[in-house]
């Protein structure tokens, strides 16, 4: 019989309760986890074991690569979970900028994927499949609070790091010496986005809200501060949590506040249903995402709600080869993914390649070599011209150089599309 | 023959025909305990068959693997010329044999219309089942105050009652009892008793499983005593309740 | 004040939610003592089933706007059709096999189908979401301040109804009755004739059912449905039911609009980042006292 003793049979459900309990407390708590654990599916990376690189542990040494033996490039980025809708389109880009250039000095170059799940301890994950595959330089990790915690872990093996999607200013503030991003920095962004809306706009009460995340909470703190500076109201900060759907109590508390506009940092799935909630609740104020929402996706999944709403599509290079990258991807992938992230991916990864070109010398024994110290030095000295988002060129912490001609570009949506202002 | 204090005693086996229930060399148990090493009974139709033994003899085990709940290791169960080891307890059910487990085993979140409700759960003649429903009331008029009260808040008594009753809700033509005067008072056994009595002359034949061999002995009409799982003696209820052995060990008796 | 009352309503539609997928687990609780943590992708499979119903419709005939109660209707119905599918092959592939293996078998077995569900949908969907064909009547109830839209209306009158409706199938009809002889005594149960294997598979059945018809309105009403949607609402549903006491039917739905209400007016006071923490302090404490629940039996009856 199934009989439990006297108090035996509740005492499981208790522990159950107690571990989702803490799961839950420990998503809540983690930067930048989606609270999802569907991270079974890690295209793991391949070739680890038969590799004929040499791979020296930290200190810049040379790689060697035989003759017959490949380039390895690590790719970390999301490929599950909801961040994934972002993840999947920079997977792609990376993969259409490799296919382009086929071979260096001969030596094939292969791609190895890692799931990075879009969080600190995935990407961690990701960054040690990458470098047990003998990665000769990564392009990622996809999200900012995965970019902070992998950080350490690429450059204990001084592995050049290319992260083309992971905007937060802690990316770069970390010091780290092995580290460039084609995207930019989100301080520039909170910044030009508190002026749009103070100046621009002329909208001085906002409710804020974000997802928690490194990149979400980040640029609201950025904006915060700009807009508290420019004589601005932020009434009240709200957050979402990542994975649910139902935001109608915090759309309460919005609009109880009676902002002239919600401002949000965060992602896709979480923008849509805020705003789509905002309008059935018939909040009738305005609206302002970033980047992590620039996207086809976003408008249909907000539905009608998403109309007039803005969208700040971060600092974008006045003159750039975008047309002719988009061609390609289109051609290769048969629709614009719509989100800027494939263009960064797809410069960062010329960056790579001309870098690796620069370095990389054929020895006597007909093996490849490339000095690491060498190839973080060029990858950060670099310039790369017509790139899909412009001219590319680093600051000496990793970040874009903002000298290259840009403008801060917003876009509104204007009937079902993202169109841009000005 | 004579009982006194010997072997087994061996009654000549009417026409097979009149066989209700034949349990042939069955061997059954738990995991790796088997609690009974192949034994041998025969309960006939409209027969009273009292199986006596002491605590874990296997009396329950018996009964558990005639109605399904046990799977038998080997040997061979028939009932009514038809093979029923490996056959499923639901549908054991349905061949017309309800048991009344030990302890009752009343479905204490239900109400009692529901258990018997349950008791009737193959049949689908609404009208029969009414007609049971009302004739379980009238063997059990305790039962019938009841109705609506959950099973679990009836007394030890009312609940062997139910227990009885949503049995009968199947219209079993064999009944197995397990233990019915367990924990009741000595009046109520002898209303108890009185029931079975009763069932059985209404047509349905019993096996019944008692501590209390001498009541059982009394309203049986052969026995067989089980002892570590095999079976020690059988006769006809007189020659076991005349037999020394039954005497000292299960009539209490010096 | 009308914010309060807002909060209420916005805590109830939750709450609803929360409880219609909590009276899964809880049924299966009762039947087999096993946590079934495979229920959430149900839900999340039943959403997937109703936009693919519904933009089915929108591609191919105008009955969207012509016929919209008809193509909801559709929509529901393949949803609870999808997930009761699903439920019976999960019940016979993954859990049936484990029934006499120790406890801890059967509940890793529920995550790996958990996983593999969710997985399965992200490959199939690349990770996207399906946007629901917009087909419910926009538009609100205004009283006062007080604003609720329809499609929140429909969602709480849902809710309501397919818990009514659990409600009377596990008490009022035989196969609701042998459900509940089975959770408490399955071996009596075989012996009243009831097919135990059967009323398992039902009592899945049942729980998928209405999670699947859940998953379809709560898609409409969130506007998408996708592959991950199906995880927080599980857990949350799951520590309703363990609040209402698992394997009460009636505690499963008290747990659920508890909890509901619990992170609306959480998210009021303290911000929506507290909500969680809360609720399981709440959680907590009331099993310190409670540890069977609000509702929950204390079994001590058939020790
Ligand atoms: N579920 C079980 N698992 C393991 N062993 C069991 C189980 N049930 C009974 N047994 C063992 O099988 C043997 C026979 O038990 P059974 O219940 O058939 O005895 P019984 O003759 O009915 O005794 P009682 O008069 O005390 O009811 C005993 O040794 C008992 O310990
Ligand atoms: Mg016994």
């Amino acid at each position: 019989m199934r009989m439990e003793s006297k108090k035996a049979w509740y005492r499981w459900p208790l522990m159950a309760v107690a571990v989702t309990g803490l799961a839950l407390f420990a998503a809540a708590c983690s930067d930048d986890d989606d609270g999802d654990d569907g991270g079974d599916e890690t295209p793991a990376a391949t070739s680890a074991a038969t590799s004929g690189a040499t791979q020296p542990a930290g200190g810049g040494e040379t790689i060697t690569i035989s003759a017959g033996e490949s380039i390895k490039i690590g790719i970390s980025t999301t490929l599950t979970t909801d961040a994934a809708e972002l993840g999947i389109p920079i997977r792609d880009a990376a993969l259409l900028a490799l296919s382009e250039r086929p071979d260096i000095e001969g030596f094939s170059i292969e791609n190895v994927i890692a799931d990075d799940l879009c969080s600190g301890p995935g990407s961690e994950a990701a960054a040690q499949q990458l470098i047990a595959a003998e990665v000769v330089a990564v392009i990622g990790p996809m999200c900012s609070g995965g970019a902070v915690a992998a950080l350490d872990d690429y450059g204990a093996e001084n592995i050049v790091v290319i992260t083309t999607s992971a905007t937060n200013t802690s990316v770069t503030a970390q010091g780290a010496t092995n580290l460039a991003r084609t995207a930019w920095n989100d301080d520039v962004q909170g910044e030009e986005m508190a002026k749009f809306v103070y100046n621009e706009l002329n909208l001085t009460n906002v409710v804020l809200v974000d997802d928690q995340s490194t990149y979400g909470k980040g640029l609201m703190d950025v904006f915060e501060t700009s807009f508290t500076e420019l004589g601005g109201t932020v009434a009240s900060r709200e957050v979402v949590t990542v994975g649910e759907q139902d935001y109608s109590a915090v759309v309460t508390t919005i609009t109880g506040e009676s902002p002239e506009m919600v401002v949000f940092g965060g992602y896709i799935a979480e923008g849509a249903a805020l705003v789509r909630q905002l309008g059935d609740a018939g909040y009738e104020g305005a609206f302002m995402g970033a980047d992590g929402i620039a996207d086809q996706d976003f408008i249909d999944q907000a539905g009608e709600a998403a109309e007039g709403a803005y969208v700040s599509r971060g600092p974008q290079a006045l003159e750039t080869n975008f047309d002719e990258f988009i061609a390609k991807y289109i051609a290769e992938y048969g629709e614009d993914a719509g989100t800027q992230f494939t263009d960064f991916t797809y410069d960062g990864v010329n960056v790579l390649l001309n870098a690796i070109e620069q370095v990389a010398t054929v020895n006597s024994d007909g093996d490849l070599e490339i000095n690491q110290d060498d190839l973080i030095a060029a990858v950060k000295g670099i310039t790369l011209e017509n790139g899909a988002t412009g001219t590319v060129e680093f600051l000496d912490n990793g970040d874009r150089d903002l000298a290259v001609g840009a403008i801060n570009r917003v876009d509104q949506v204007t009937g079902g599309v993202l169109v841009e202002l000005n | 023959m004579t009982a006194n204090g010997s072997d087994v005693s061996v009654i000549p086996h009417a026409a097979a025909s009149s066989a209700h229930l034949e349990v042939e060399d069955v061997v059954s148990g738990y995991g790796q305990i088997m609690a009974i090493k192949g034994i041998t009974l025969r309960v006939d139709t409209g027969e009273i068959v009292a199986l006596i033994g002491a605590n874990g003899a296997g009396k329950s085990t018996t009964l558990r693997t005639v109605s399904g709940l046990l799977r038998p290791r080997s040997g061979r169960i028939t009932f009514e010329g038809q093979k029923l080891d490996s056959v499923a307890p639901h549908k054991i059910v349905a061949r017309g044999i309800s048991h009344v487990p030990e302890g009752r085993a009343i479905f204490s979140q239900l109400s009692v219309r529901e258990n018997l409700e349950m008791g009737a759960f193959q049949r689908k003649d609404k009208g029969g089942i009414a007609e049971d429903m009302e004739r379980v009331a009238v063997i059990f008029p305790r039962l019938r105050e009841r109705m609506k009260q959950d099973g679990g808040t009836l007394s030890g008594g009312e609940q062997q009652m139910l227990a009885i009753g949503r049995a009968l809700m199947a219209r079993p033509r064999l009944l197995l009892l397990d233990e019915p005067s367990m924990g009741l008072s000595p009046v109520l056994v002898e209303t108890i008793f009185n029931t079975i009595i009763d069932i059985n002359r209404a047509g349905t034949t019993i096996l019944l499983v008692e501590q209390n061999a001498s009541m059982a002995l009394q309203i049986a009409s052969r026995g067989y005593v089980l002892e570590s799982g095999t079976i020690a003696m059988e006769a006809t209820a007189a020659e076991l309740r005349a037999s020394d052995r039954v005497r000292k060990t299960y009539l209490g008796e010096s | 004040m009308e914010q309060w009352i807002q909060l209420t309503i916005d805590g109830i539609t939750l709450g609803g939610v929360y409880a219609c997928i909590a009276l899964g687990y809880t049924l299966v609780y009762g039947v087999l003592r096993m946590i079934n943590f495979a229920h959430g992708e149900l839900f999340m499979m039943g959403a997937f089933a109703g936009v693919y119903t519904l933009q089915g419709f929108q591609d191919h005939t105008s009955l969207n706007e012509d016929l919209p109660s008809l193509t909801i209707t559709a929509a529901i119905f393949m949803g609870i059709v999808v997930a009761v599918v699903l439920a019976v092959l999960m019940e016979r592939i993954a859990y049936r096999p484990l029934r006499h293996a120790p406890r801890l078998a059967p509940l890793i077995s529920a995550i790996g189908v958990s996983i593999f569900l969710r997985n399965v949908m992200l490959r199939y969907t690349n990770a996207r979401r399906e946007v629901y064909p917009d087909v419910f009547p926009d538009g609100s109830i205004e009283i006062g301040d007080v604003s609720v839209s329809y499609i929140k209306l429909f969602l709480i009158g849902m809710s309501i109804l397919f818990m009514v409706g659990l409600y009377l199938f596990i008490q009022r009809t035989k196969t609701g009755t042998a459900i509940r002889a089975v959770a408490e005594d399955r071996d009596t149960a075989a012996l009243m004739g009831i097919d135990v294997d059967r009323t398992i598979v039902l009592t899945f059945v049942a729980g998928a059912a209405l999670a699947g018809a859940t998953g379809v309105c709560y898609g409409m009403y969130v506007g998408n449905a996708a592959a991950g949607m199906g995880f927080i609402p599980g857990i949350k549903a799951f520590t309703a039911a363990v609040l209402g006491g698992i394997g009460s039917v009636p505690g499963a739905m008290l747990g659920g609009y508890f909890l509901g209400l619990s992170e609306a007016y959480t998210t009021k006071l303290f911000g929506a980042q507290y909500k969680d923490v809360v609720a399981f302090v709440l959680l907590v404490a009331v099993l310190i006292f409670r540890p069977w629940g609000f509702l929950g039996k204390r079994e001590d009856r058939r020790a």
